[in-house]
């Protein structure tokens, strides 16, 4: 046997051995068919022909006392016409329409690998213009790419960012553009060669967060640093403002990592902060010196997105709180109720509750999963669109939508258990 | 509801190897007993099926699938053929999972963990974690064909030929997705063959 046989069988053993009879559900059986009498179907598929020329005939003469016209009941007129999904699942980019949810182009990556060459990174700088990460067969470094959406929702002009191209091992897993896509702000991980992560203490167990001044293609590079020796780092999101000069930075630290870049932090370890950075013009630093926004406190037990206004007045942030659920060898482990609140920059107060959602029971979580929880904006800010993967058995509670007076219009892909999606506007 | 075939847990199965063959002196003729085979293979296809979805409850509910549409339907098998026959059962039940929600393969093979840690203990225990965590990303990561295969060779140790009738496809495509399938897995894991 080969290494890689021997390894590949030890990990199967190992993964199978994890599965113990006596912890085995017994066979369940579904609700089995009754014995129907041999008339029985004839006759109730005339009597469903009756009952249906009925309602109809009844409809027509308004017995029912409307005269709303048939089919389901309007969606809301959408913000924008369209929105770039990124499924990791397919590793296809594709722009879709707002309103039917179905995909009018496909943004060209070229040349990308057949796995992983997608990154999980979308970002838009307003007016058509988008950006997107992804990796290309042969070139080592994953390249950040640009390209404009025509009102009519055509893919025009893709091509590659000055100077955005990463460190190769380097992924990017967040990704915001300065309004006048002067600045890109990456937030990137290391997954190369990870096989003795364990070991690691260096720059590579935590996030960076690159800043590519694409006038000069320069790169400064930030980092997390150490919170409360908290040392594990991952940037969770990332917002401008609209003037360009500030960036807000959501970091997770975390004083161990099951994985790279800090994700499924234990119960109780996880910090996170809201930091403003103002990158323009400096060659990197730590986040830790910029600018505190928001912090998780007992008001804010689990602070996971937040992207300030364009003013830099407000942060929409998505928060948690109320028993801890999920999986912590799989998912991470999560608080139940959702919310997502706009607070004040200035005074800390919360101004309003945009959303609420109750994540359910999702101890039994199965699925690998990354960020389960996103929210992104448009360039105004106000327009917002939220997905959750966070998936019970069966993955009943996931969502997709863009947020509208307090509910949640759906958006494909739905039911996407156990993907991945970046999504913008 | 429970099925009746269930409602005997306790009684340990007879030995038999990881690919479910029968053990020294279990009896063939036993094969078409479908309450046997579940008492004896239940654990066994569970294990198979994981090793497909990644995933413990899909897991689950794949085999749990199979035996249910078995005891509405009551297909008579053939004694020497039942194991394989539910065998790809199982399989078919994978795909169409894997079919439906599409698996991230990216994410499998970076940042989340879909599988438990071992038993082990200490350092050796995180390292040894983290490297099969690795390869079973990898494997999750390649196509079904060639996850199938090497689940099949490699975990199971079935023969060429038994993999080939299990998947119906020909004893040479077994060996091309087998060797594709190891040397995906030796580039994506940064090893030489």
């Amino acid at each position: 046997m080969t290494s890689i046989q021997d390894r590949l069988a030890d990990a199967m053993g190992a993964a199978a051995s994890t599965v113990r009879e006596a912890d085995l559900r017994p066979l369940a059986a579904r609700p089995g068919r009754r014995q129907q009498a041999a008339w029985a179907a004839p006759v109730a598929a005339a009597a469903a022909v009756v009952l249906v020329i009925g309602l109809v005939v009844a409809a027509s003469n308004g017995l029912f006392g409307t005269h709303q016209p048939a089919g389901p009941a309007p969606l809301p007129a959408a913000p924008h016409r369209f929105y770039l999904a990124t499924d990791i699942g397919s590793f296809r980019t594709t722009v879709r329409s707002t309103a039917t949810g179905k995909a009018v182009a496909v943004v060209p990556v070229p040349s990308v690998q057949a796995a992983g060459s997608v990154s999980p990174a979308l970002a838009t700088a307003g007016n058509g213009l988008f950006y997107i990460a992804a990796s290309q067969r042969g070139v080592p470094g994953e390249q950040i790419w640009r390209f404009r959406v025509t009102p009519a929702g055509q893919v025009t002009g893709f091509g590659r960012v000055p100077g955005g191209v990463l460190r190769p091992g380097w992924t990017a897993d967040a990704l915001a553009a300065s309004p006048d896509g002067s600045m890109l702000a990456v937030g990137a991980y290391y997954q190369r060669d990870h096989r003795y992560h364990g070991r690691l203490s260096g720059p590579e167990r935590s996030d960076q967060l690159i800043v590519i001044h694409t006038g000069t293609s320069a790169q400064s590079r930030w980092r997390g640093g150490s919170l409360g020796g908290a040392r594990y780092f991952r940037v969770a999101s990332l917002s401008w403002t609209g003037d360009g000069r500030q960036l807000a930075v959501l970091g997770e630290w975390c004083r161990s990592a099951g994985s790279p870049g800090g994700e499924m932090c234990p119960a109780g370890q996880r910090q996170a902060q809201l930091r403003a950075i103002e990158p323009a013009g400096r060659t990197g630093g730590s986040i830790l010196a910029g600018r505190l926004l928001l912090r998780q406190s007992p008001r804010i037990p689990f602070l996971a997105q937040a992207l300030i206004s364009p003013d830099g007045s407000t942060v929409t942030a998505m928060v948690l709180r109320g028993r801890t659920i999920g999986n912590p060898q799989i998912s991470g482990i999560f608080p139940r109720e959702l919310s997502v609140q706009q607070i004040s920059v200035g005074t800390g107060r919360q101004l309003s509750v945009l959303f609420r959602r109750n994540l359910g029971d999702t101890s039994e979580v199965s699925g690998p999963m990354a960020d389960p929880l996103a929210m992104t904006a448009d360039a105004t800010g106000r327009n917002l669109i939220l997905n959750g993967g966070i998936c019970n058995r069966g993955c009943t509670n996931e969502f997709n939508g863009w947020l509208h007076a307090g509910r949640l219009v759906p958006l494909p892909p739905s039911g996407f258990a156990h993907r991945e999606t970046a999504e913008t506007w | 509801m429970d099925y009746e075939l269930s409602g005997a847990p306790g009684r340990p199965g007879p030995a038999r190897d990881r690919a479910g063959h029968p053990g020294p002196g279990q009896p063939g003729g036993e094969w078409q007993d479908i309450t046997l085979i579940f008492r004896q293979h239940h654990a066994d296809l569970v294990r198979l099926a994981l090793l497909l979805v990644s995933d413990r409850a899909c897991a689950e509910d794949v085999v749990q699938d199979v035996f249910t549409r078995l005891c509405a339907r009551r297909p008579v098998l053939d004694q020497d053929r039942a194991l394989a026959y539910i065998r790809t059962a199982v399989l078919n039940g994978c795909r169409s999972v894997l079919r439906r929600r599409t698996l991230t393969r990216r994410i499998v093979t970076t940042r989340a963990v879909p599988w438990p840690g071992t038993q082990e203990s200490a350092e050796d225990s995180a390292i040894l974690a983290e490297d099969r965590r690795r390869v079973l990303a990898a494997l999750a990561a390649l196509p079904s064909r060639r996850r199938e295969v090497l689940v099949l060779r490699f975990y199971l140790n079935l023969p060429v030929a038994e993999v080939a009738a299990t998947l119906g496809i020909s004893q040479g495509s077994v060996k091309s997705a087998s060797a594709r399938g190891l040397d995906a897995l030796a580039r994506r894991l940064g090893e030489e063959r």
